[in-house]
């Protein structure tokens, strides 16, 4: 009785068993076109990707930050020390280089917690964005959302920003 | 030499017991629990103090030959292959690497170039005056003033701009402290040929990490690198093999400046903190 049952499930089995090839042979196919399983979405950097033999990059980072700026009040003092001592030249440029960097810090604490997309997820954005360059900068619009490329973090990747004036 | 740790006696009684218990454990790792590179284990009952000394000098001076070697070079350019691993948050460990190049012109300026196993290329350069940052894909560059010798760069493109310059530790100014600094124990390995080219392997430990190094018996350069980083999660290896060493490029001064090409837009640098991550989900 049991074997009958089986024998009678055979057919049943091997149309099953075919289409089970099948499938995974298109899977296969898609596979090889794209990333497939955890493909594209990956963690694709860590603590090993610094290659420093100071630890890995976010600790060591974020001590150097601190102790960097722990400095910054010693280094500022030395530098005023030392000012007299400098031509007047290599004081203009030097209090150049600080206002250019100072300016850019205050961009960047500004921009500090702005939104960010990877170029990627930029591209795969449902609408087609339109381009609008306003003084040097060039701003990417896409469904009311305005972009501007931006390096951040050793990469170059889209960040959200205010409307430029006049849109 | 900073490889003696003075710690008391009852840290000195713990560390003596995790050690212990870490290495029965470990059989994959007999270089430390067994090498004959741990010289000596001096304790001093009466003082307060005791100095753990698990310091090879041969593999000190090895180390130390191969870092006088690179800083003493005032310009190279040395190509390599880079590998590193990434632990997902479900644990599984993947790899991603790059080849990458360095050109080095002492005291101020570097051109740094990779292309990753995705295709993604990019470069970065020093000239002495400013960073620059260029991404071929994007046909984008930006620039900030960064006047200062190579450590002060590479310490301001990495740690403030988020840029990851592998191996750095090997192009600054001062190679043998980045890679002493912190050793705990030392160890020689012996000969090793990497790559058809004859060397010696040491190992090292710091706080947290691991490292060996293969240096070249012809030229005391470095052929391979690989660094194990022990807190983070799943334990992630990175490893550099150094293919070409050109320690006379003869470069000019354009080596070293950066050219804008043609079409290129100007960008800024944005925001980084170490704690704020680029997107995932994702391809890079």
């Amino acid at each position: 009785m049991k074997l009958e049952k089986i024998t009678r499930r055979i057919p049943y089995l091997l149309v099953s068993f075919t289409a089970l090839i099948m499938l995974s042979a298109l899977t296969a196919e898609f596979a090889d076109a794209k990333p497939g399983g955890r493909g594209g979405g990956a963690k694709r950097s860590g603590p090993a990707s610094s290659g420093s033999v100071r630890g890995g990059h976010r600790n060591n980072a974020q001590d150097r930050r601190s102790n960097r700026r722990d400095n910054k009040q010693d280094r500022n003092q030395n530098r005023r020390e030392n000012r007299q001592d400098r031509g007047q030249n290599r004081r203009e440029n030097r209090g150049n280089v600080r206002d250019e960097r100072r300016e850019w810090h205050e961009d960047r604490w500004r921009r500090h917690r702005a939104r960010h997309i990877t170029r990627a997820a930029f591209r795969s954005l449902s609408c087609r964005s339109t381009v609008i360059v306003v003084g040097n900068v060039t701003y990417y619009s896409c469904g009311g959302t305005y972009y501007e490329r931006v390096y951040q973090g050793g990469e170059v990747v889209y960040v959200v920003v205010t409307a430029p004036s006049g849109y | 030499m900073r490889n003696i740790i003075l710690i008391n006696g009852a840290l000195f009684a713990s560390l003596v017991l995790v050690a212990c218990g870490a290495d029965s454990g470990n059989a994959a790792d007999p270089a430390v629990a067994d090498s004959p590179a741990v010289n000596a284990t001096t304790t001093d009952e009466t003082a307060t103090t005791t100095i753990v000394e698990e310091i090879n000098e041969e593999a000190v001076a090895v180390l130390k030959r191969m870092t006088d070697t690179v800083a003493a070079l005032q310009e190279f350019k040395v190509t390599m292959e880079t590998g590193f691993d990434v632990t997902q948050p479900d644990g599984e460990k993947l790899e991603f690497g790059s080849r990458r190049s360095a050109s080095i012109r002492r005291p101020d300026q570097a051109r740094f170039k990779f292309q990753k196993r995705s295709g993604q290329s990019g470069q970065l350069v020093f000239d002495g005056t400013d960073i620059w940052a260029y991404d071929p894909e994007e046909n984008v560059y930006a620039s900030i003033p960064q006047p200062g010798d190579i450590d002060a760069s590479l310490d301001f493109a990495t740690v403030e701009l988020g840029f990851t310059v592998p191996v750095s530790d090997f192009f600054s100014d001062d190679p043998g402290a980045h890679l002493a600094e912190g050793v705990i124990t030392a160890s020689d390995l012996g000969p090793s040929t990497v790559a058809g080219r004859p060397g010696r392997q040491v190992a090292f430990r710091k706080p947290g990490v691991d490292y060996q190094v293969w240096v070249g018996d012809a030229d005391s350069l470095p052929t391979r690198v690989v660094i194990t980083y022990k807190e983070e999660p799943g334990q992630p290896q990175f490893w550099a093999q150094f293919i070409e060493w050109d320690t006379a490029p003869g470069s000019d001064d354009a080596a070293f400046r950066f050219e804008v090409p043609v079409g290129a837009e100007s960008i800024r640098f944005a925001t980084f903190d170490g704690s704020v991550e680029v997107d995932e989900g994702a391809a890079q």
